[in-house]
């Protein structure tokens, strides 16, 4: 009860702090719209950029791999693909027809199911940096996973693959998403002598796969960006489209809720200036409960900022509020959470409020910079992508990102959710670990 | 009500509070008399359980400030010496706020906030945001949540700093109603005034130490039957002056305080024409003349050798 009487009042402060609510609120939106906006988006849930037409050229790719990546990519919702000869790719991106082209190389299916590293370059207008960013990071992202997914297949291969030569029918099997059938027909069918070889076969099947995807952590399969220089604009207005603002929203929401959260913290030091604080120790309300007081009022307030960002975000930007009603909510609560205990660390560990000031704001532009606020993580550097991980909002940005802008449901974002779990409990526990055994050293009266 | 033994707090090498030991009996005004770092507001922390002591034993109420800090700070009521106010609440929201935490809910809580508002007389104020108060009403309002939920023991920290006499007045007649009533109060100062008009007794504390307690007349029995004459004289004749009147029967001690010639004797007015004569064989001329009888400021120079206010 008393609890809900101290984060009642924090609350309170909040709601009465008509500059902060400002920030934390319109803000984001506004930076949010201007993003959106120069990027080619539109308002009121008017659906902003077109589906990127894409010229895909493959010189030995066969023709059932051809329909698995143009499927790939046309799932996106983001590219609209077709795959041509590389002289009429040229002529079309020339032309403006095609916004930008993918080429595969030859060696490209070798390549892909070998150690080589495989370099697909991407073709696109230096004058569209955006989209071409846009065209690169999910074109990354769809590899990654593909090169997963071609691991599997890759492990029903026999330990003879190097005597195999690639037919086209064979292939076509084997892209059929029934390798049984593949094996059987490869192995001699019926035969008994052949199917012992085949159970045999699989359970190294199985341990190859599980040593492929343990050697298969980083992409082996690149982009090359280059750019075209004499581009044309291509006319889109009757294609496809995607809302660019389910990629700047959630960036921006997780970034402004982690001031917000902090506004909420930092009156730990100011309460302790005021000596108010201190008066509250005076009370029966137990130490325990002024700190969880303390982080509940800034997480409850985290957690109406990023309700309001969202529901806002759709209303005026059409924003995507994912697959079902409870992803996206508890994605907003664990953030809200996880921002809050981490911040009360930090507040916990510095000895004034002007400290606390400049140590959240460099933490705060810092992890944002590197957990993918500003930036999605897929574009930057390897060693930053990993360091990303020790921040809570890497792994709220990316839930988030894949809630919103992929529509993925909670199951897809299940490390996420536990990450936040994690950042949650660890930090909470070690915060008030440490404001205990300062209060019992005589320090924060 | 208050039983202090033997209380001692050190921070690092420093003995804040020094083995003190006092009692302040049910309904009782006790002062704590002292100069800024004298060890008030340790003493009033300890007591409160908001700091631990490093020896010594305390009971308010018959709870042990050690053995028993939530019954202590159920039986207390605290007001700061820094004005501990939400700002951006107003004085009902401030009220309410702090009576709940004490447990006070619904008609209960209420009634006492309305009651509270009439007695810091801030019943027109009560919807205004504590930001907008002057420094007074501040106080005042204060001085209130101290008294949120009806405690038996009231401590006061130096609650009239930094605010005018008027002021200052309203909040000493706002103790004395209190009092009254059956309110036990420990109140600190370094006002003599104050501890002069308001405590039945006052202990004078010093560098930690209990150097004094009694009632105000008993405290100053003990000094004796002394007048202090003070008065400016320039720089360049205090020193003559003071080997001449060092030698004089009548002073008792002669000594420059904040620029001014300070003379403890058993009758000022007597001594008044041998002090002209003086300083006009040394070419000066008297200027700011007081003279004072006894009280406590004499009381704390004669047991510490300084003045409260230095």
């Amino acid at each position: 009860m008393r609890l809900w009487i101290l984060i009642g009042k924090d609350l309170l402060h909040v709601w009465r702090d008509r500059r902060a609510l400002v920030v934390n609120l319109a803000v984001p939106l506004l930076l949010t719209a201007a993003m959106g906006l120069s990027f080619g988006g539109g308002l009121f849930g008017k659906k902003g950029i077109s589906a990127i037409p894409l010229a895909l050229v493959a010189e030995g790719v066969p023709q059932a791999l051809q329909d698995a990546l143009a499927e790939g990519l046309e799932n996106t919702e983001l590219f609209e693909v077709s795959w041509l000869d590389s002289t009429s790719a040229d002529r079309l991106v020339r032309r403006g027809e095609r916004q930008a082209a993918v080429y595969f190389p030859p060696g490209f299916l070798t390549a892909l199911f070998s150690d080589e590293t495989l370099a697909i370059q991407l073709w696109k207008d230096p004058n569209s940096q955006i989209k071409a960013g846009i065209v690169e990071q999910i074109l990354t992202r769809l590899l990654a996973q593909y090169q997963t997914s071609e691991a599997a297949y890759l492990a029903l291969w026999p330990d003879d693959y190097a005597a195999w030569e690639h037919p086209d029918e064979d292939l076509e099997q084997l892209f059929s998403n029934d390798p049984q059938v593949f094996w059987q027909s490869w192995t001699g069918g019926d035969n008994e002598t052949a199917q012992v070889e085949v159970r045999d076969r699989l359970i190294q099947i199985v341990d190859h796969h599980l040593a492929l995807n343990q050697e298969l952590d980083s992409p082996r399969v690149g982009l090359a960006i280059h750019d075209k220089v004499d581009w044309e604009a291509a006319d889109t207005s009757n294609q496809a489209s995607q809302n660019l603002f389910d990629y700047f929203l959630p960036g921006m929401a997780v970034f402004f809720v982690m001031f917000g959260v902090a506004a909420g913290i930092r009156t730990l030091h100011r309460e302790l200036d005021t000596r108010t604080f201190q008066r509250q120790l005076l009370t029966p309300v137990r130490d325990w409960q002024l700190v969880l007081g303390k982080w509940g009022g800034a997480c409850l307030s985290g957690m109406l900022q990023l309700a309001v960002l969202f529901a806002a975000g759709a209303l005026v930007f059409g924003v995507n509020l994912g697959p079902d009603p409870w992803s996206l909510p508890l994605l907003v609560v664990l953030c809200s959470c996880a921002a809050g205990s981490v911040l009360l660390l930090i507040a916990v560990l510095v000895p004034s409020e002007k400290a606390m000031d400049t140590v959240t704001t460099l933490f705060i532009l810092a992890s944002a910079m590197i957990g993918g606020n500003f930036f999605p993580v897929e574009q930057m550097p390897a060693a930053l992508h990993l360091i990303g991980r020790v921040l809570f909002n890497y792994w709220a940005n990316t839930a988030f990102n894949e809630v919103i802008a992929h529509d993925h449901g909670l199951a897809y974002v299940s490390t996420n959710v536990v990450a936040l779990l994690l950042f949650t409990l660890v930090s909470l526990t070690l915060g008030l670990l440490i404001f205990t055994i300062r209060r019992r050293r005589g320090g924060l009266t | 009500m208050i039983k202090v033994r033997g209380l001692v707090k050190k921070f690092g090498s420093l003995k804040a509070v020094d083995d003190l030991h006092f009692d302040v009996a049910p309904g009782e005004i006790f002062g704590l008399l002292g100069p800024n770092g004298a060890g008030k507001t340790t003493t009033i922390s300890m007591l409160s359980t908001l700091l631990l002591a490093d020896a010594g034993t305390a009971e308010i109420g018959g709870h042990d400030i050690g053995g028993d800090p939530e019954g202590v700070r159920r039986c207390i009521g605290v007001v700061p010496q820094e004005i501990a106010l939400y700002e951006d609440l107003t004085a009902r929201e401030n009220l309410a706020f702090w009576g709940r935490l004490f447990g006070l809910g619904g008609t209960v809580l209420s009634r006492r906030v309305d009651e509270l508002l009439v007695v810091a007389d801030l019943q027109n104020r009560a919807r205004e945001k504590v930001a907008n108060f002057s420094g007074g009403m501040k106080r005042r309002l204060n001085l209130a949540i101290g008294l949120v939920h009806g405690p038996d023991v009231l401590f006061l920290d130096e609650p009239t700093v930094g605010i005018d006499a008027q002021a200052r007045s309203r909040i000493l007649d706002l103790i004395r109603t209190m009092n009254d009533s059956g309110l036990t109060v420990l109140y600190t100062t370094h006002y003599l005034e104050e501890a002069e008009q308001l405590c039945d007794r006052i202990g004078v504390i010093d560098q930690g130490r209990m150097v004094a307690m009694g009632d105000k007349d008993a405290l100053i029995d003990q000094i004796g039957d002394v007048d202090l004459v003070r008065f400016f004289l320039p720089p360049e004749q205090r020193a003559r002056f003071q080997t001449q009147c060092a030698a004089w029967d009548e002073c008792r001690e002669v000594a420059v305080r904040r620029g001014k010639i300070e003379i403890q004797t058993p009758d000022g007015s007597r001594l008044l024409p041998r002090i002209q004569e003086c300083v006009a064989d040394l070419g000066g001329r008297i200027e700011q003349l007081e003279v004072e009888r006894p009280n406590l400021e004499t009381l704390y120079l004669n047991l510490t050798g300084r003045a409260l206010r230095e």
